[in-house]
């Protein structure tokens, strides 16, 4: 066994324990992920930019604060991100040719938070063009392979995040998510991924695509990795205006490995049409369902509004981002892709009137769910209601169904998290979504942390 | 798709009206998603006018002459 099979997939926990008791380096542990990044990333393309003069560079400097004594949880953890959180020195694409060569002179809220922390920086991850464009199979905008499968998408915009963690690329990544983009390649690629309740993480000096409803959130291949991260990154930011004041509770103290006395509202069918739930995501989630249950949980029904009524809306606020982008898309429209270029001018032709009438339509929706959590603690959904498509299938045709699942969260702000809960006959991921009230993010990690240790999902490796 | 208010000319409109010209490929390629969109939509808009607006589905009764 070598040390990258070794440190590879480590989780933040053992790789610190293995700092600390000198089993190995941060710079060996570096130097294995590079490898790893150089052998597979021309095969993934999970990565546009690899830094590592960079990570040697911090690597280092972690190693000789280690030999201090300094025990801050990130030290030494190998950090990628998704390409739209300002870097100060290092390129920041959005996966666009409009940016292709911008470096920005700051970092982002995030990406200086987890500096602090001592995480080391391997680099800058794929995504969907500034996280609305389509999934690209080739060339220098590769949005990134599934590992599960090459021929299937690992769903985006956080594509690179997703392929980063599951294939061992990364040991924590950070995506960000309007409509799905962190819980669509959580779901996809078999990781943790959760969109914190919005205002919880600063979004400062992260590229927006709709401000109401962007969140920025870690994946990771575990819930207690992924508390970790989103434990160093959340909390006020007063140069973040929507970022709440709120202090930060400690998640780890959440994953007590049980779910008793938890009650999870299950959707009752209806919220989508009929035939829209693929069979096999249905029973798998039915089944994680019956574990959580099995755990102490207990289920009721729950009544979602139509997942067609909450997307028919949700699509209205696609309007921000095509203000984002109007001045330059006027412009210099070849700059953009045409998968892109299309979903914006679809935003374009909403009116004013629109606008208004959706943000009222908006508020109807986060009460009618909000006053779902009255009864129950949290409620337990697909991820996805299809396995991944292919890239042929994903390249052409509306939007997939997906992003209806997750959608209704971003509107609502609600902290939603999706974990692997089993794979199809095909070997494709299966994911579970668990969502709470605001700011119940120990909640939701509680019950995934329950679920998680209760099941082996977390512990299969992509074929690669 | 017969509805004249989701026709290819209207979408054009549109977007002129957004300050956007494009060709005749670009709208046939964006048309059956609007399209998509737009009847998604106006379920929601009548919905929505249903409840704030009651008095305009209001018949009022008729008047015996």
């Amino acid at each position: 066994m070598t040390l990258e099979t070794d440190v590879c997939h480590l989780g933040i926990r053992q790789l610190g324990e293995g700092y600390r008791r000198q089993r190995f380096t941060a710079v060996e542990v570096t130097q294995a992920l590079l490898g790893r990044i150089e052998r597979l990333n021309p095969t993934l393309q999970a990565y546009l930019t690899v830094t590592s003069e960079t990570a040697l560079d911090q690597a280092r400097s972690a190693d000789q604060a280690l030999a201090r004594g300094d025990h801050r949880p990130l030290l030494g953890i190998p950090l990628a991100l998704k390409d739209l959180y300002l870097t100060r020195g290092i390129r920041t694409t959005a996966g666009s040719r409009v940016l292709w060569d911008w470096v920005s002179n700051q970092d982002s809220t995030c990406t200086a938070r987890l500096r602090e922390a001592g995480a080391v920086l391997l680099g800058k991850l794929a995504m969907h063009e500034f996280a609305y464009g389509r999934p690209i199979k080739e060339g220098p905008l590769a949005t990134g392979k599934n590992p599960w499968s090459l021929e299937h998408v690992p769903a985006g915009s956080s594509s690179g995040s997703g392929v980063a963690a599951a294939a061992g690329l990364a040991t924590i990544t950070l995506g960000s998510d309007t409509g799905g983009s962190i819980r669509g390649p959580a779901n996809n690629c078999a990781i943790v991924g959760i969109k914190p309740t919005h205002g919880r993480v600063s979004t400062r000096g992260v590229l927006p695509m709709c401000w109401s409803l962007d969140n920025a959130g870690p994946m990771c291949r575990t819930v207690e990795d992924t508390a970790m991260v989103l434990q160093a990154i959340a909390g006020p930011d007063s140069a973040d205006p929507q970022c709440s004041s709120r202090p930060v509770p400690h998640y780890q103290a959440a994953l007590r490995g049980e779910a008793r006395g938890l009650r999870i509202g299950i959707p009752a069918p209806g919220y989508l049409a009929d035939g829209d739930l693929h069979p096999e995501v249905a029973a798998a989630v039915e089944q994680a369902a019956k574990v959580l249950q099995e755990h102490g949980a207990a289920l009721s029904e729950v009544q979602l509004p139509r997942a067609a009524d909450w997307q028919a809306v949700w699509n209205v606020f696609v309007a921000e981002a095509y203000a984002y982008h109007e001045d330059r898309l006027k412009a210099r429209p070849q700059d953009y892709t045409q998968g892109l270029r299309d979903r914006l001018y679809l935003a374009a032709v909403y009116t004013a009137s629109d606008l208004v009438r959706a943000q009222r339509l908006r508020t109807r929706l986060v009460a009618q769910v909000a006053a779902l959590f009255r009864d129950v603690d949290l409620i337990a959904m697909p991820g996805a209601a299809q396995p991944p498509q292919t890239f042929a299938e994903a390249s052409e045709g509306p939007p997939p169904v997906m992003l209806s699942l997750t959608s209704l969260w971003n509107l609502a702000g609600f902290p939603a998290l999706t974990l692997p809960c089993g794979f199809t006959r095909a070997g494709l991921p299966i994911g579970l979504q668990l969502i709470g009230p605001p700011f119940e993010e120990p909640t939701v990690f509680r019950a995934a942390h329950a679920y998680e240790q209760a099941t082996d999902w977390h512990t299969r490796r992509p074929p690669i | 798709m017969s509805d004249i208010s989701l026709s290819p000319e209207r979408l054009r409109c549109k977007l002129e009206a957004a300050g956007l010209q494009l060709s005749a490929e670009e709208i046939e390629r964006l048309l059956p998603t609007w399209r998509s969109h737009m009847e998604g939509w106006q379920r929601q808009k009548e919905e929505d006018l249903g409840e704030t607006q009651p008095d305009l589905f209001y018949q009022p009764p008729e008047i015996p002459s």
